[in-house]
């Protein structure tokens, strides 16, 4: 059985200790079913990220004055601000 | 009951020219049927105030008359994954239950620019992930032709405000099968359109190189219509195609000489009896209207499921790692289950030890992928595909049972993996008047020729005429 409480750890999930069996079984379920992908002998293909083939989209490195958010639009939806800014947890102790 | 918005968007655009009726009357219609539908179908998260759009409609109707595109003064809906400043966006999730829009998405953007009227933002599978507009914190949303049934998902509120008539037209976003899936189970008429054709700015993501934002509406002439407006390129969605945008609503009209054609293993065992009727029919239609008819092999079709399910987890893992409570939205405690699922099962292939086995084997099978339908399409025009295996299903029976939903997805999860266009269109309804629809697949950038084919199909058919009766 696939360790799913390490990896909801690494996806920032958490899963409750009641859930957990049940949440193992159906990952355990849908890996099996996705599996399936091996049968495929693909040794000497190369893999695809873009479906139409386009290379290096680039922009000019510029500021857009378009779609810049004001401070106050971009504040907006935070649930905890300060003087401006966002507020987070503490990370070092 | 006889309603202006059974028109076509041609006819409306006339109407309001020719002063039969305003924009008020068809913004006051949409209003009405709006309260009427909304609670018993649940397709409505936000409605924009009546204030607001009669106002914006008493605009329209002074300037009628100098203004020639066929959106101006028509109301519409979003699927509530478009950012409209000064609208809620949720996704359909409690993490974004209370976020309000800071700017305008490009494609809400070019429908008010031609002048549409937004009228609310409609109901899904929260950020996309299901195919019945269940897996979500708003409640399912149910098939206006039988309340105790799925509309379809994850654009289930979209398919079920065209059909139940609250709007001509409404956007949807198709990642897996989420636009075509529930214009079939709704008996609507919607477009796939090829990666790279409509902008995603401002959409939010899914999976990032399956995501394509798209029209649903009553016909294939309305799709023409819509998509005149909303395709092409975006300076601010690196994937949108410098390809000229064609006059889709006047290459409809051609006469068709087309090779169509149909894969074999599409058409077997799992498929309902009644579905597969009713697109044979629709096939020999195709053939007296002058196509040519060819069986054609289609042989990845049984590694779709397993394709999709490892890179449109993967990536949706990623995009929705920015979802921290932190700039905006809520925690990620808040996640629907199906949602948990999706991001477990992306993670666990893009780690180290699993990548190569799962995600870069699934990129490959990829590459293949295109390749057959590649090969397919040197010899023929487009495919004709199911949509789903099934009539409608009961709300319920898919989302307790991930293996079982995933499957549901068969026929609507290759295209996007190749990026190629799709049309859902009507082809009939069951025994118990459940609404069926078949896909017409090009290959890239030939909207051009699967509007063409919807539209002379819906000339000489008639069920894209048939609406619910609730």
């Amino acid at each position: 059985m696939t360790d799913v409480k390490k990896i909801a750890k690494l996806a920032k999930i958490e899963i409750l200790p009641k859930h957990l069996k049940k949440f193992s079984d159906e990952f355990d379920s849908i890996v099996k079913l996705v599996s399936k992908i091996q049968e495929l002998n693909l040794k000497d293909i190369k893999g695809t990220s873009n479906s139409t083939n386009l290379k290096n989209v680039t922009r000019e490195d510029a500021i857009d004055t378009n779609r810049i958010l004001s401070q106050e639009d971009a504040l907006k939806n935070a649930k905890r601000v300060h003087n401006g800014y966002f507020v987070v947890d503490a990370i070092l102790e | 009951m006889k309603q202006l918005i059974d028109k076509s968007i041609k006819e409306l655009a006339v109407g309001l020219r020719n002063g039969d009726f305003s924009s008020v009357d068809l913004v006051s219609e949409s209003i009405a049927r709006i309260n009427e539908i909304k609670t018993k179908t649940n397709s409505f998260i936000s409605t924009v105030s009546n204030e607001l759009v009669l106002n914006s409609a008493k605009e329209k109707d002074k300037n009628i008359k100098n203004v020639d595109n066929p959106l101006y003064g028509l109301p519409f809906t979003m699927k509530d994954i478009y950012q409209a400043k000064g609208t809620r966006t949720t996704s359909g999730s409690n993490v974004l239950i209370d976020y309000q829009s800071q700017y305008d998405s490009t494609v809400y953007k070019k429908v008010k620019d031609a002048g549409g009227i937004l009228l609310g933002k409609n109901n899904l599978d929260a950020w996309g992930h299901g195919g019945s507009s269940e897996n979500n914190d708003i409640g399912p949303v149910k098939n206006p032709y039988n309340l105790e049934l799925s509309a379809g998902g994850s654009s289930g509120g979209p398919a079920v405000s065209v059909a139940t008539r609250c709007v001509p037209y409404s956007i949807g976003e198709d990642t897996g099968g989420s636009i075509r899936n529930p214009s079939s189970w709704c008996g609507i008429t919607g477009l796939k359109v090829t990666y790279g054709r409509v902008s995603r700015y401002g959409a939010i993501a899914y999976a990032s190189s399956f995501d394509t934002v798209g029209p649903m509406a009553k016909t294939a002439e309305d799709c023409a219509y819509i998509l005149e407006n909303i395709a092409g390129y975006d300076p601010y969605d690196g994937n949108t195609s410098n390809i000229e945008v064609p006059k889709y609503s006047e290459i409809i009209n051609n006469k068709l000489d087309y090779t169509i054609g149909v894969p074999k293993e599409f058409f077997v065992k799992g498929l309902d009896k009644e579905v597969e009727t009713s697109i044979q029919n629709a096939v020999k239609e195709l053939k007296k209207l002058g196509c040519k008819i060819k069986e054609v092999s289609f042989p990845l079709f049984d590694f779709g499921v397993a394709l999709y399910y490892i890179i449109a987890p993967s990536e949706t893992s990623s995009n929705l790692g920015r979802y921290d409570g932190i700039r905006y939205g809520n925690g990620r405690d808040k996640f629907t289950e199906e949602t948990k699922r999706r991001i477990l099962i992306g993670t666990y292939s893009l780690s180290s030890g699993y990548y190569d086995e799962y995600y870069n084997q699934a990129q490959k099978a990829r590459t293949v992928l295109i390749e057959t339908y590649n090969n397919i399409f040197k010899s023929c025009d487009a495919i004709i595909s199911p949509v789903s295996p099934t009539l409608p299903i009961k709300i319920g029976e898919l989302i307790n049972d991930p293996i079982k939903n995933y499957l549901a997805d068969i026929y609507t999860v290759t295209q996007n993996p190749a990026g190629v266009p799709s049309l859902a269109i009507p082809t009939g309804f069951s025994k118990n008047n459940l609404p069926i629809g078949m896909q017409i697949v090009g290959p890239h950038f030939s909207e051009d020729k699967l509007l063409n084919i919807g539209h002379q199909f819906q000339l000489v058919t008639k069920y894209h005429e048939i609406k619910p009766n609730i």
